[in-house]
């Protein structure tokens, strides 16, 4: 089960309320680099953390599989929705059939950080991720893309959501490229559907 | 705009700064210590957070015990400061340490802001002409990490 919460942040309007009670006036655009956000994403795939951490400009912590053994992978592997039918029977036979191996690594005597290496990018996992407000602006354009992967975009707009509740105003023009941009800077592979996004990410977490 | 910081005068015969810590994300030595655990149990991170919040002892323990070139658990934060300082001074000071952040709101005042990890290597490397300042500025923020410092590391 995926959860996202909001452990920890400095917003713009924090950064904002100790300089004006200074007499200091900034622009919001200057408060986003030093505003900061701090996750915990736990349930979602190691598939999806891969993903993230090429967002290089954020800080992360996850949970080792060299400490962590990894348990029950049939019942706790994240599987995409187009696996059903025969591929979700197929899906949870090999997820089967990994955690068995891997347990019989482990009993063999084959250290955690070896056996790790047959788990499949469905493992679940847990991590932290904290990001300046700014470069939380970047991972949106991306991430809340249609062209984006859809455990990451569900997660953007998870995180877009919980940032928006805490400083409404500092992410109003937060969401796709397109829509930050009012064009689609995807050029040939653009989805199309630019008013949809502008509808939706004007509306998100606002209600 | 126009006022001067009032407190924490630095430097050790350096050039002309004031510093003052003007915001923090709230209780950065409880989301460092979360995420220690993270890495090595099985918990999800907003649950030891949790956990922790009632356990100050664990939280200092854990603070206490890591060592301090492991740093990536300290990256979980974010501290700002209004700074006085010349201009040459905070460009030495963003050449050499990228990951401080600085905005000048005027000529000779700067928002400057980092994560711990930032603030804990600038002052094991000696950290200049900011030191002292910095170092004293995190004392009731971060007051492990800050006792630890003090200590040399």
């Amino acid at each position: 089960m995926v959860e996202v919460k909001l452990i920890g942040y400095l917003a713009p309007r924090e950064i904002r309320a100790a300089l004006e009670s200074r007499g200091i006036h900034a622009p919001l655009e200057e408060l986003m680099k030093h505003a900061s956000f701090t996750f915990s994403i736990s349930g979602v795939s190691r598939a999806l953390t891969h993903q993230l951490v090429r967002h290089r400009m954020a800080s992360y912590t996850q949970q080792s599989q060299r400490y962590v053994k990894v348990e029950d992978l049939a019942e706790t592997a994240v599987k995409p929705k187009t696996v059903d039918g025969d591929a979700e029977s197929l899906f949870r036979g090999v997820m089967e059939h990994i955690q068995d191996a891997y347990g019989r690594l482990l009993s063999a005597g084959v250290p955690e950080e070896d056996a790790r290496f047959i788990l499949p990018n469905a493992a679940p996992t847990s991590i932290i991720v904290t990001m300046t407000a700014k470069h939380l602006l970047h991972f949106f354009g991306l991430r809340c893309c249609n062209r984006a992967q859809w455990e990451i975009r569900e997660l953007a707009d998870r995180m877009l959501k919980l940032v928006r509740s805490v400083d409404p105003e500092a992410f109003r023009k937060a969401g796709p490229n397109c829509y930050q941009l009012g064009y689609c800077p995807e050029g040939p592979f653009s989805c199309g559907r630019m008013e949809e996004m502008r509808e939706k990410y004007a509306r998100l977490g606002y209600e | 705009m126009g006022r001067t910081i009032p407190h924490m005068e630095a430097l050790q015969g350096g050039p002309r700064l004031k510093l003052e810590l003007i915001a923090h994300t709230e209780n950065p030595e409880l989301i460092a210590a979360s995420a220690i655990l993270t890495t090595c149990t099985g918990k999800n991170p907003a649950r030891l957070v949790e956990e922790l919040r009632r356990r100050p002892g664990k939280v200092e323990r854990l603070l206490a015990g890591i060592p301090l070139t492991h740093g990536s658990v300290l990256e979980h934060n974010r501290l700002v400061w209004l700074v006085e300082a010349d201009e040459s001074e905070i460009l030495r000071l963003i050449l050499k340490h990228r990951f401080f952040e600085a905005t000048q709101l005027r000529e000779g005042l700067w928002l400057l802001s980092a994560n711990l990890r930032t603030v804990v290597e600038f002052i094991l490397e000696g950290g200049g002409w900011l030191r002292d300042a910095l170092l004293e500025s995190i004392r009731g923020v971060a007051p492990t990490i800050w006792r630890r410092l003090r200590g040399g590391g």
